[in-house]
């Protein structure tokens, strides 16, 4: 028998003969919106009003042994179903429990309760697993990138406000980072940037001259990623130190790196050594190696000593022969100079034509 | 809010998209919900420090309970609130209260979660110690913006170097907090107007806003120096924490109290718009930073029940505040008096009583009764509870004396 008919029943007429004994069977669908509400739907006897007996809680935390306050929030009707509509959105990945208690029924079953757990990033309980690039110990001072790599999609887990910025007298730098009132997420969501302010770094821009650089030559800081969804104090995932040095202002030379060419009949890396902290995630995304005829090599690209050098492991093993190396132009170092192009220039400096091409012999 | 069925029944989104859509463009703008106040009819002023304003939202009047409830008592009212905004009790700060003055139901404005996705909340808790959610979003509010506020980056000085303790790294935390967080600090109804001390983007930052309700445009802006006598100077910066009307000397007076603690008194005419007016300082309740003041009534005797971040309350009798000495450079104590000097406290500043716990705020709820929103020392648990004025505002389930012992009790009980 459909809610309708025997809520309809129950709060129109007095003296319900409840000659059948319908049991309490309820189930619950999931918000269909993000912040939306829930849907319980299902049978209850006639005698229980469950629009005013139905509650959701937070679900309990491990040791909490206190009874738990319900959500604030308005059960709504829509047809046959109830809808509980949170009056403070569901948090993603939170977990709750709906309860129904039809006190004073009489039936055995007079009770029902489901936990269930709003789809977005995974309450983690494991550690994740966290990266912050770049890894270079020493950055200049114009550094315009961080990144903070994870491995599973932590949009709505983490935000700037869990990455602390201090120097090495503890201070933290708030207002390094931008803030664009929402965080700046890959397409997948397992890498967060954070792009430090470049109006203190750009040279004669009015953020630089009044409060100086972020990052101050000579200078020791670390980056910090927290992870405050532990029950206890917020504690430290990964932390990178690195030291400030001379801000880097030169356009990016391919001319300036070293090529180490691996051997043919072998599968070695080769190796491209940069003359600088190169930004990690333009690295892997604007580097091709291509064969004499011009078709890209199948392989994987890996940046390390902190950014300074490239390793490319083709699939196969390499076969003798000439070939080049293609920088895409949209590749930068970690204050986003690019070839042929420095970010803070002179207005009105000409942009080189420089080549973004390397070659190469294996023999 | 709860829809019964058998009426025509509405699809459960668009019943959800027009609940969402269905607020004043006035609540919609409020982002921090601050300090409160009541005016006598049951108008709550919420206090927002980041939005720079005051909304008032007018309520129905409500009627005074009649049930015969135990004196209130909410444990962990933190962990309660949590769990029904659905946040983790780490995420929910507690920011003001006010009591509302004829349902005496307990009003608490409340920040949940943090950074960009911090929402505003106020929570009500009636005497019976239940919890419901005051929907700002379906309630005719006015909105009232304050002139003058600081902007974002006017930071606090910072004190690392004033005094040994805690480590430096706190107070430099302190001083990135931005300087218009003390924008609004306390608010007082007072004879149709909204009283709001804090602060404003001046260097003579001390400001008292006198607001006629209800809003229009303009407010009149006094502002304020007093003699601090512990820091032997005259000061124009810090804020009045708490304040009160009361008629003393046969006029009707702003009492306030400022941080190591002046208590100070305005005459509420001089609170002319420009003005820049002295308080007459009558006395020092000691080192520490005010809290909350209202009235009470001990043994007959109209008096101030102060609280403190640094001391237990003090009940001041507001007789003894008429024909008070006034401090000045030439009467007080030299060398920055502290409490360890002889003449502290000064002045008719009352006395200090037995309080159990830190009093986060404090307020009035009836005439035997004051509630307080308490951190008990040893479990660090918050409570909402109510504490009898009179004979103290005391509890004994953590003292242990002679009474608790066989034989002990009152007529050898």
């Amino acid at each position: 028998m459909p809610l309708s008919e025997w809520v309809a029943l129950a709060l129109g007429s007095i003296g319900i003969c409840a000659a059948q004994a319908v049991p309490l069977s309820l189930h619950l669908r999931g918000p269909a919106i993000p912040g939306g509400p829930i849907t319980i739907e299902g049978t209850a006897p006639p005698a229980c009003d469950i629009d005013h007996h139905l509650q959701v809680f937070m679900a309990a935390a491990d040791g909490q042994k206190r009874p738990a306050e319900p959500l604030f929030g308005a059960v709504v009707r829509d047809g046959p179903s109830l809808l509980f509509v949170p009056t403070f959105p569901f948090r993603p990945g939170g977990t709750y429990r709906v309860a129904v208690n039809c006190v004073g029924s009489g039936d055995d079953s007079s009770n029902w309760t489901q936990e269930f757990t709003i789809p977005g990033p995974r309450q983690v309980r494991e550690v994740p697993v966290v990266e912050i690039a770049p890894s270079a110990t020493e950055l200049p001072a114009n550094t315009l990138r961080f990144y903070v790599s994870f491995n599973a999609d932590m949009r709505g887990r983490f935000s700037r406000r869990d990455i602390s910025l201090r120097d090495d007298t503890g201070r933290e730098q708030q207002w390094a980072f931008m803030s664009f009132g929402q965080e700046l997420w890959s397409a997948d969501g397992r890498r967060l940037t954070l792009l430090v302010d470049p109006g203190r770094i750009k040279r004669g821009v009015t953020a630089n001259m009044v409060q100086g650089p972020p990052l101050e030559v000579g200078r020791r800081y670390v980056l910090s990623v927290r992870d405050r969804d532990t029950a206890t104090q917020a504690r430290v995932l990964t932390a990178a130190g690195f030291r400030i040095v001379e801000a880097e202002r030169r356009a990016l030379d391919p001319r300036a790196w070293k090529v180490v060419p691996p051997q043919e009949k072998t599968a070695q890396p080769l190796q491209i050594a940069f003359d600088r902290v190169m930004d990690r995630a333009l690295l892997l995304d604007s580097v091709e190696v291509q064969d004499a005829s011009g078709q890209a090599v199948p392989g994987a690209l890996t940046s390390a000593d902190g950014e300074r050098r490239l390793q490319f492991v083709p699939d196969g093993s390499w076969q003798p022969g000439v070939y080049q190396i293609v920088f895409a132009a949209a590749l930068e170092d970690v204050c986003g100079n690019r070839i042929g192009e420095a970010l803070d220039h002179e207005i009105g400096a000409t942009l080189e034509a420089t080549n973004r091409r390397l070659s190469f012999r294996v023999e | 809010m709860v829809i019964r069925g058998g009426r025509k029944a509405v699809s459960g989104t668009l019943l959800l998209i027009s609940m969402i859509s269905f607020a004043t463009s006035a609540s919609a703008a409020l982002r921090n919900a601050g300090a409160l106040a009541f005016s006598p009819e049951g108008v709550l002023f919420i206090g927002d420090n980041a939005s720079g304003a005051i909304y008032a939202y007018a309520m129905a009047r409500g009627t005074a309970p009649t049930s015969t409830a135990a004196p209130l008592e909410v444990d962990n009212i933190g962990d309660r609130i949590a769990d029904a905004l659905g946040v983790p009790s780490n995420e929910v700060a507690i920011n003001g209260m006010a009591v509302h003055p004829v349902t005496q139901d307990v009003y608490l404005s409340v920040s949940r979660g943090y950074g960009d996705g911090m929402l505003p909340a106020v929570v009500r808790v009636t005497p019976e110690g239940k919890l419901f959610n005051v929907d700002l979003q379906s309630m005719q509010a006015t909105e009232f913006k304050i002139h003058g506020v600081p902007s974002d980056d006017k930071h606090f000085r910072n004190r690392s170097k004033d005094w040994p303790v805690p480590a430096a790294v706190k107070y430099d935390a302190k001083a990135q907090i931005p300087v218009r967080t003390l924008t609004i600090v306390d608010m007082k109804f007072h004879n149709g107007e909204l009283y709001v001390s804090g602060i404003s983007n001046e260097e003579f930052a001390s400001t008292l806003r006198r607001i006629p309700y209800p809003f229009t445009e303009k407010a009149i802006e006094t502002k304020i120096r007093m003699y601090h006598i512990a820091h032997t100077r005259f000061e124009t910066r810090a804020p009045i924490r708490a304040m009160q009307f009361a008629t003393i000397d046969g006029v009707d007076t702003l009492i306030a109290a400022y941080t190591c603690s002046p208590l100070v008194l305005i005459p509420v005419a001089s609170l002319r718009d420009g003005a820049k007016v002295t308080g007459k300082t009558i006395g020092d309740m000691g080192n520490g930073q005010p809290v909350s003041m209202f009235r009470v009534n001990v043994y007959g005797q109209d008096s101030l029940f102060v609280t403190n971040m640094g001391h237990g309350p003090r009940i001041i009798p507001l007789a003894g505040l008429n024909k008070a000495t006034e401090y000045t450079p030439t009467n007080s104590p030299k060398g920055y008096p502290s409490d360890l000097s002889p003449e502290y406290p000064i002045g008719p500043v009352g006395k200090s009583v037995m309080f159990v716990g830190a009093s986060l705020h404090a307020d009035a709820v009836n005439d035997k009764f004051l509630v307080s929103l308490t951190r008990d020392a040893e479990s660090g648990s918050l409570n909402l509870e109510a504490l009898p004025v009179t004979p103290l505002p005391m509890k004994l389930d953590r003292i242990w004396s002679e009474f608790d012992f066989p034989g002990g009790g009152p007529n050898g009980s």
